[in-house]
């Protein structure tokens, strides 16, 4: 069973279970902007957020956010059981191609496994992962397939 | 630099040994190196350990069973490439006249079950995704879809393993399995099966290796040439530059075999024999195009030809590779070297390639933190 990001009642208050990856929605099932950073000496772009810049190790990076739709470039089921995971399997793990060239590798939202396809436009929305010991939710980005139009993706 | 040679190599069957220390078993391989070198202890100037998950100072612990002669023992890490980074660091210094003589020693006791590569409360554990097949399966599901490959022609590539695995006394499965089992096997991150996962493994191997002018007085029987050598850490490739939505990422090998074909003098085509890092099936097909062997997305086809047997045109992982020969992570490198060895010796009996006349060797070894390349030649 992969994790739920339709059920919009939870229990605890939300907390991003990796700090500062995205801004905390108001609740579960929305879309979410990735918090990336950009390097302003050379214009690469990361996520998730890097001190230095990988391409050119400049220091000067700044915050930007991340288109929430990007493409599935490739996934895989995964069937076994990862200990310490909070994923039950099976579930699919997918590389996501975001339009401004960053790729998000995260979990599908529970739904049907083998209709997923490369090509698949998705979006990032915030889905619950598990309860902390204080009784919060903790949530993270998970991919969702897109309602709409196939081709919205494109020629960003 | 000075030329270099390898004079011997020695194993520790790989395998299941929880009885067994990791001293026991060192000492093992490295006395059975030491004599197929015909090299004693108290010539060894240096030893280069390679090992992972044992703890601080297992290199001496284990290098200090031969005797105690005060030589400095250095412990090197680069996760499954360790003993690879090991063999480059001696080699170096042997090539560049600060040793003669040198061991090399990978050893590893691994505990049953899935590799965990990130720690428990990390977030790649709790979101499931720091699964090791995985990384090999969104490549090769990706590969899949844009070569037409099939999950039959990577689980082909388990069925040569362990056909080559069945003709190595020192592997850790000497059983073959038919290409029906491999897919029948449960799915841990599809297409990739339990059968198509490198296991847990207990091993341990060495090598000699010696300056070539000062070989002479130890009337080897035999050597191979250290001719290449190649080594990085994944170098970050602009996103303008990229080749589109990166899939099959073999990127870092080819820039890696460029480099270490480039210092041997030779091309792919010249390779009669090589050892590449199956950790899962996936490796194998993705590793023999980076390297050049075959062209990019004619791998999985290569080895459905059966190209890449003991008796193809490119064979590969003669000794059955990680699959089938077991991958003890920090003794993988140092195997691969032997079985190199045993190859341009002509010396591997049953897995013997081209008549006893391959002269040409390679070795591509990837860990958490790089890739290394090798090329021996005879
Ligand atoms: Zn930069």
């Amino acid at each position: 069973m992969s994790p739920t990001a339709t059920s919009t009642q939870a229990p605890g208050r939300l907390v991003a279970l990796a700090p500062g990856t995205f801004r905390i929605p108001e609740r579960l099932g929305l879309p979410v902007h990735l918090l990336g950073a950009r390097c302003r000496a050379c214009g690469e772009t990361f996520f998730p957020k890097r001190v230095f810049c990988a391409n050119c190790s400049s220091d000067s990076l700044e915050e930007v956010e991340m288109p929430e739709r990007g493409q599935v470039q490739t996934y895989t089921v995964v069937h076994q059981q990862l200990p310490g995971s909070a994923m039950v399997p099976p579930y699919a793990i997918v590389r996501i191609a975001l339009p401004n060239g960053v790729a998000v590798q995260t979990v599908m939202v529970e739904g049907d496994l083998a209709s997923l396809a490369i090509g698949d436009v998705v979006d990032l929305v915030a889905g619950r992962i598990m309860e902390d010991d204080a009784g919060n939710t903790l949530i993270s980005y998970l991919a969702r397939k897109a309602q709409t139009e196939k081709d919205e993706v494109r020629g960003a | 630099m000075r030329d270099v040679v390898v004079l011997g190599a020695g194993l520790h069957r790989f395998g299941r040994f929880p009885e067994k220390s990791l001293q026991a078993m060192g000492r093992e391989a490295i006395k059975n190196a030491l004599d197929d070198a015909g090299v004693p202890f108290k010539d060894i100037e240096v030893a280069y350990v390679g090992r992972v998950l044992a703890g601080m100072g297992a290199g001496l612990n284990v290098v200090s069973e031969l005797g105690q002669t005060g030589i400095p023992v250095v412990n090197i890490e680069m996760a499954c490439g360790s003993s690879t980074s090991a063999f480059r660091e001696a080699y170096l210094m042997v090539a560049n006249g600060v040793y003669d003589t040198a061991l090399v020693v990978g050893f590893e006791k691994m505990q049953r079950g899935m590799l965990q590569i990130a720690e428990q409360k990390s977030y790649g554990t709790v979101m499931g995704l720091s699964v090791m097949p995985a990384s090999y399966a969104l490549q090769a599901q990706r590969y899949m879809a844009d070569h037409g490959a099939t999950p039959e022609m990577f689980a082909q590539v388990s069925v040569k393993s362990h056909r080559n695995g069945a003709l190595n006394p020192y592997a850790q499965y000497q059983t073959e399995v038919t290409i029906e089992e491999v897919l029948a096997s449960r799915t841990i991150a599809a297409p990739i099966t339990l059968l198509q996962c490198s296991p847990t493994t207990d091993g341990a191997a060495a090598v000699v290796i010696c300056a070539k002018e000062k070989a002479g007085k130890y009337a080897a029987r035999r050597s191979m040439t250290v001719a290449g050598w190649a080594t990085g850490s994944g170098k970050y490739v602009p996103k303008s530059h990229d080749e589109g939505d990166a899939e099959v990422n073999t990127g870092e090998v080819t820039r890696l075999a460029r480099i270490a074909y480039e210092r041997a003098g030779i091309g792919p085509e010249d390779v009669d024999v090589t050892q590449v890092h199956d950790a899962f099936s996936p490796g194998e097909i993705f590793t023999i195009e980076g390297l050049g062997l075959v062209g990019e997305g004619e791998g999985a086809r290569a080895v459905w030809e059966g190209r890449t047997e003991i008796n193809g045109d490119i064979p590969v992982n003669t000794d059955g590779g990680l699959l089938s020969r077991g991958h003890p992570i920090g003794a993988t490198g140092a195997a691969m070297v032997t079985e190199i060895f045993r190859q341009l010796t002509g010396e591997a009996g049953p897995r013997q390639v081209k008549d006893g006349n391959a002269k040409v060797g390679l070795i591509q070894n990837a860990g958490i933190g790089g890739v290394n390349v090798l090329v021996f030649k005879r």
